[in-house]
């Protein structure tokens, strides 16, 4: 009771600080999700993702309003080689892609539109994003697919029993048993198994041993062994993401003023290679080139590298910047308009970590030194003390 | 997440030859995870590898079915397809790809296909 107390005192003292911890997303030099909403710096409410042809037609469609104007406030996002079904796919090719296919599997479009109320302008930002090197499956991978596999083949082995009913398999018992014969010769995991008999024990009174009754309760068993099996599959899901080894992506965007007929005000282009040592371990290397044409025209190209380490309670992470920059900056003396021009080197230097005190809230420490490159910017060092706090996380499956 | 079973589906499958074996392969796509049994009557033949079902003889005037389970484990899509072929030599009469799209994530499809030879 003291401890958790304490807990929500210090989440109540540091919570105001919690905002000056997020880092902006001009300072992450990793490659963003979505690069059209990155390039607006907008996160739209709502976000279309089409999984066919018929999808993106409508959806492209019902971007526009019945004048044949861009609606604002919207974002898509599309990988066109998932947009039709990939029956010659297999898992393996997949999970292993060779650089043309990682290519195809990874490419991914995005677009959006946003209205700045502050200029009375409406924005739109379009973006790709893609991988040449997608590293390898990390080993866990392989146990869970494993166990995934078994309850398949419970699952398929059933269905089988089903097709057995009336010929081979007369009553509800011979169903069972031959289920747990085959769970038995396929070295079906007792776990597995042992769900199978307890369920079937649980529920075979309520059948008769006609066919069509012995085929409901098969059909029922695997309804309930799917359901007892929930976890098992998102945890695949997730893992099937977690790569080691080198991973080489690239992404684009850019942005236009949708009312100064269409004119480009922003353009980013990503490179990062990341090398997953495991896990818990990333060193990665990216570069990043930014032009901004606004009132203060702006381009800078950025070399980072970065190390992450992630605990049980605690994450690590270092980074380091280098950035070459030009600026254009409009200048008015008297009666005289003209631009200054202006180049140099600037670098960021920064360090994070990052303590998780309960399930949705952790203390996080930044210290390090900011780019020093706009016009009335300070040297940039940096000491920060924050807290985030989730409060709609989203539950760990192991 | 639900489970689904894909239409009842019957085929037809005569081999050419008299002498030469004939091989059923499955093989699921879309990147997704699955398991699959092969019956040629009501025996089993083969459980998550490709079955020798026997000559042409042995075949005449009986069913094989096809049956899998199939998970939808992919984020990018919600995908899944099973192709059957049959192999007789290097001649390959392959099955359609049963497609079918699941509405949700980790939902599971049951393919149940008939394949008859008369």
């Amino acid at each position: 009771m003291r401890n958790r107390f304490w807990n929500y005192a210090l989440f109540g003292i540091l919570f105001p600080l919690s905002c000056l911890a997020q880092e902006s997303g001009e300072q992450q030099i990793t490659i963003p999700s979505s690069p059209a909403f990155s390039i607006l710096s907008f996160e739209p409410a709502a976000v279309m993702k089409p999984s066919s042809n018929k999808d993106l037609a409508t959806d492209v469609l019902s971007a526009f309003d019945p004048q044949g104007k861009l609606l604002m406030n919207l974002g898509l996002e599309c990988s066109p080689y998932w947009l039709a079904s990939r029956p010659t796919l297999s898992q393996k090719e997949y999970l292993n892609p060779d650089p043309g296919q990682a290519f195809l599997q990874s490419l991914s479009f995005s677009a959006a539109t946003v209205r700045d109320s502050a200029k009375g302008a409406n924005k739109l930002g379009a973006g790709f994003r893609f991988r040449i090197l997608n590293g390898q499956p990390i080993d866990s991978l392989a146990i869970v697919q494993k166990e995934l596999t078994q309850y398949e083949l419970l699952q398929s082995l059933i269905s089988t029993a089903k097709v057995l009913t009336g010929v081979q398999l007369k009553t509800r018992q011979q169903a069972q048993d031959w289920v747990l014969t085959q769970c038995s010769t396929q070295q079906i995991n007792s776990m597995l198994s042992g769900q199978f008999r307890e369920e079937a024990e649980a529920i075979i009174q309520n059948f008769q041993d006609q066919p069509q009754d012995i085929r409901k309760m098969l059909d029922e068993l695997k309804l309930r062994l799917m359901t007892r099996n929930q976890a098992l599959k998102k945890n695949l899901s997730r893992l099937l993401y977690q790569r080691k080894g080198f991973v080489l992506e690239f992404a684009g965007a850019s942005g236009f003023n949708t009312t100064q007929q269409y004119a480009w005000e922003k353009i980013g282009l990503w490179a990062t290679a990341s090398y997953y040592v495991s896990r818990s371990d990333l060193f990665s290397a990216s570069a990043r080139y930014m032009n901004r044409n606004s009132d203060t025209a702006k381009a800078h190209f950025d070399l980072g590298f970065a190390y992450l380490k992630e605990g049980s309670r605690y994450n690590l992470s270092l980074e380091g910047m280098l950035r070459w920059y030009w600026l254009q900056v409009p200048v008015i003396q008297g009666t005289e308009h003209f631009y200054k021009k202006e180049n140099g080197f600037s670098y960021r230097l920064a360090a994070q970590v990052s303590y998780l005190l309960m399930k949705d809230i952790s203390v996080n420490l930044s210290l390090g030194k900011d780019f020093d490159d706009e016009p009335l910017t300070s040297s940039g060092f940096f000491s920060i003390l924050g807290v985030n706090y989730s409060l709609f996380a989203r539950p760990i499956i192991e | 997440m639900a489970l689904i079973s894909y239409p009842p589906t019957e085929e037809q499958f005569l081999p050419v030859t008299d002498d030469t074996e004939i091989i059923c392969t499955v093989f699921i796509g879309n990147g997704q995870s699955g398991s699959y049994t092969i019956l040629l009557g009501d025996q089993l033949l083969g459980v998550n590898q490709p079955a020798r079902l026997g000559k042409k003889a042995a075949l005449i005037g009986k069913t094989t079915h096809v049956i899998a389970q199939v998970t939808d484990v992919l984020q990018e899509t919600n995908w899944v397809s099973l192709t059957i072929s049959m192999w007789e030599g290097a001649s390959e009469t392959r099955f359609r790809p049963y497609n079918i799209e699941v509405p949700n994530q980790n939902d599971e499809v049951e393919f149940i296909i008939q394949i008859h030879h008369s």
